[in-house]
């Protein structure tokens, strides 16, 4: 598979020109932002809390973005004649990630100084971090492989968000209700524990945690990459 | 490169038969159907440019000009690439807000670029003003002169024109080429013409109505007065069938029975109700029958060249 650099600004530049001029979808940036403010004034203090905006901040801007701009060259039909362009499945995928992690990392970065929120090790925290990012990142894409336009990219977050945001706060019922128990390996929670584990200083939970992060992410980009060549043989 | 052309079948009927091209430009002759079997079947040989290729519509053309020359590698100046469009002076305004003529030449920009060395365009010059003809017309000829294979199809045979006279045209036994020789017809018009009218007047309600022979269905005697058929209404006529036979003949009638002549051009199905007995189906508004003579049927099928 060749890589070029070039292809790959190319099509990052193109779709930040087009990411910042859709204000359907851009907007959305905002969201978690608010939320932020919100709990920063409502008075969280909990990890539980302090995690609710960053896991929400993955699903609403990470997911959705990037499902989105799969969804737009479909939308606007422009699929097909890249899929014919000399751009590499390496390229197309990179050039539009790329342009959404920036974008999750600056906002999440964001969510975390509104919030006021100071992680105990900040080295593994952003490892967790940039780690679920890619996750998100290939929930995403798959989402994007099944919708044809913007507007039914926004119903596919849905699930993405139902699962992985709030799962994290089901957890809480899991007293109740013990099946709930396996809520614990999603990674959205896994990204809370492994916080309370650096706070706590348990090394080996930790790398624990961010192997389950870690697992998860493979899975996801191999059937995002395994649809994706589907779609493009499709073409 | 050859494009190779597989027949493709609907029941009995062909619909697209086999064919190879060789590499040059040519045109294909053909009907929105058979445009679409062939862009289907070539789907995954070659490149494909369909008339509703897409662009990214919040960007300005300049920037889509950036965009796919640096995807596609190519070394050359922006400015120039615009220039050979025809959209130097739109090229800070958005895609979505173009013209349709200047967006559909925009769209070519993809398959310019990208395609290899077969490559298919459906209807190259559709919805394009005289201006974006002239950019296509120049495009094209670009790619041909890149020595690769190009097929054009359409249904408008003077738009295939603008680029190449070769053009075959498809029916069910295979593709034709067409003959754009002109040298017949201007012979022709050097001879003095001979204007020859010949029209059947009528009478309808009191007003004289002229009819062109190849208008009229069949002619039919109505107590003992001929009756022109034209489009499932009879109009009076003066003369006699015998007459109108003789003026008639010409035109490719024939007087089937003793009271009817019928245009031959019009003649749908010989039906056979007894071995003595025959209609003449014709294939107007309302499918009249008419009957024709045991005696003339012999005469009519040499006539219609049937057995």
């Amino acid at each position: 598979m060749n890589v070029s650099v070039k292809r790959m600004r190319a099509i990052f530049i193109k779709d930040y020109k087009e990411f910042s001029r859709n204000y359907a979808v851009s907007t959305m940036v905002l969201m978690p932002l608010i939320l932020a403010f919100f709990y920063q004034n409502a008075g969280a203090s909990t990890l539980d809390m302090y995690f609710l905006p960053i896991n929400m901040t993955f699903a609403v801007v990470t997911t959705f973005i990037q499902a989105c701009l799969i969804a737009e060259e479909k939308e606007s039909n422009t699929l097909r004649s890249l899929m014919m362009s000399p751009a590499s499945m390496a390229d197309i995928l990179i050039g539009k990630s790329t342009l959404v992690f920036s974008i999750t990392l600056v906002i999440i970065a964001l969510t975390i100084t509104i919030l006021g929120f100071t992680p105990a090790n900040l080295l593994i925290l952003t490892v967790g971090l940039m780690i679920s990012a890619v996750f998100y990142i290939g929930l995403g894409i798959i989402c994007g492989l099944f919708t044809k336009t913007v507007m039914e990219a926004s119903v596919a977050v849905l699930p993405v968000i139902g699962v992985f945001s709030i799962g994290a706060l089901a957890l809480g019922l899991a007293e109740t209700y013990p099946v709930l128990e396996v809520l614990k390996w999603l990674p959205s929670v896994q990204l809370i524990l492994l916080e309370g584990y650096s706070e706590a200083g348990y090394t080996s939970d930790i790398v624990i945690a961010l192997s389950v992060i870690t697992a998860w992410t493979v899975a996801v980009l191999v059937v995002a990459g395994v649809l994706f060549k589907k779609r493009m043989k499709d073409e | 490169m050859n494009i190779q052309i597989n027949e493709v079948k609907e029941g009995s009927h062909t619909v697209v038969p086999s064919f190879s091209f060789e590499a040059g430009l040519t045109g294909v002759y053909a009907d929105i159907k058979r445009t679409q079997v062939i862009m289907h079947q070539m789907k995954h040989k070659s490149y494909l440019h369909c008339t509703n290729e897409g662009l990214a519509p919040r960007l300005t053309v300049e920037e889509t000009f950036r965009y796919h020359r640096d995807l596609s590698g190519y070394q050359v100046p922006l400015q120039e690439m615009i220039a050979s469009f025809g959209l130097q002076h739109v090229q800070k305004t958005k895609v979505k807000d173009l013209s349709e003529s200047h967006r559909n030449c925009l769209s070519f920009l993809p398959t310019f670029l990208y395609s290899g060395d077969m490559l298919l365009i459906e209807e190259p010059f559709d919805r394009l003003d005289e201006e974006g003809r002239q950019v296509m017309i120049q495009l094209i000829r670009k790619l041909a002169d890149k020595q690769k294979t190009i097929l054009l199809l359409g249904y408008n045979l003077e738009e295939l024109l603008f680029v190449t006279e070769d053009i075959y045209r498809i029916d069910q036994s295979g593709f034709h080429k067409m003959d754009f020789n002109s040298e017949p017809a201007a012979a022709a018009e050097q001879e003095q013409p001979v204007i020859k009218i010949e029209k059947i007047q009528t009478k309808h309600e009191g007003k004289t109505i002229l009819f062109n022979p190849p208008e009229i269905d069949y002619v039919e005697s109505v107590d003992g007065t001929a009756q022109v058929n034209v489009a499932g209404k009879g109009y009076n006529c003066t003369l006699t069938l015998q007459e109108l036979e003789k003026q008639l003949r010409p035109y490719g009638f024939y007087r089937c029975h003793r009271s009817y002549i019928v245009n031959l051009q019009k003649v749908r199905e010989i039906i056979t109700w007894t071995k003595n007995s025959y209609s003449l189906k014709l294939n107007d508004r309302e499918s009249s029958v008419i009957p024709l003579s045991r005696a003339k049927l012999a005469e009519l099928k040499e006539l219609l060249g049937v057995s």
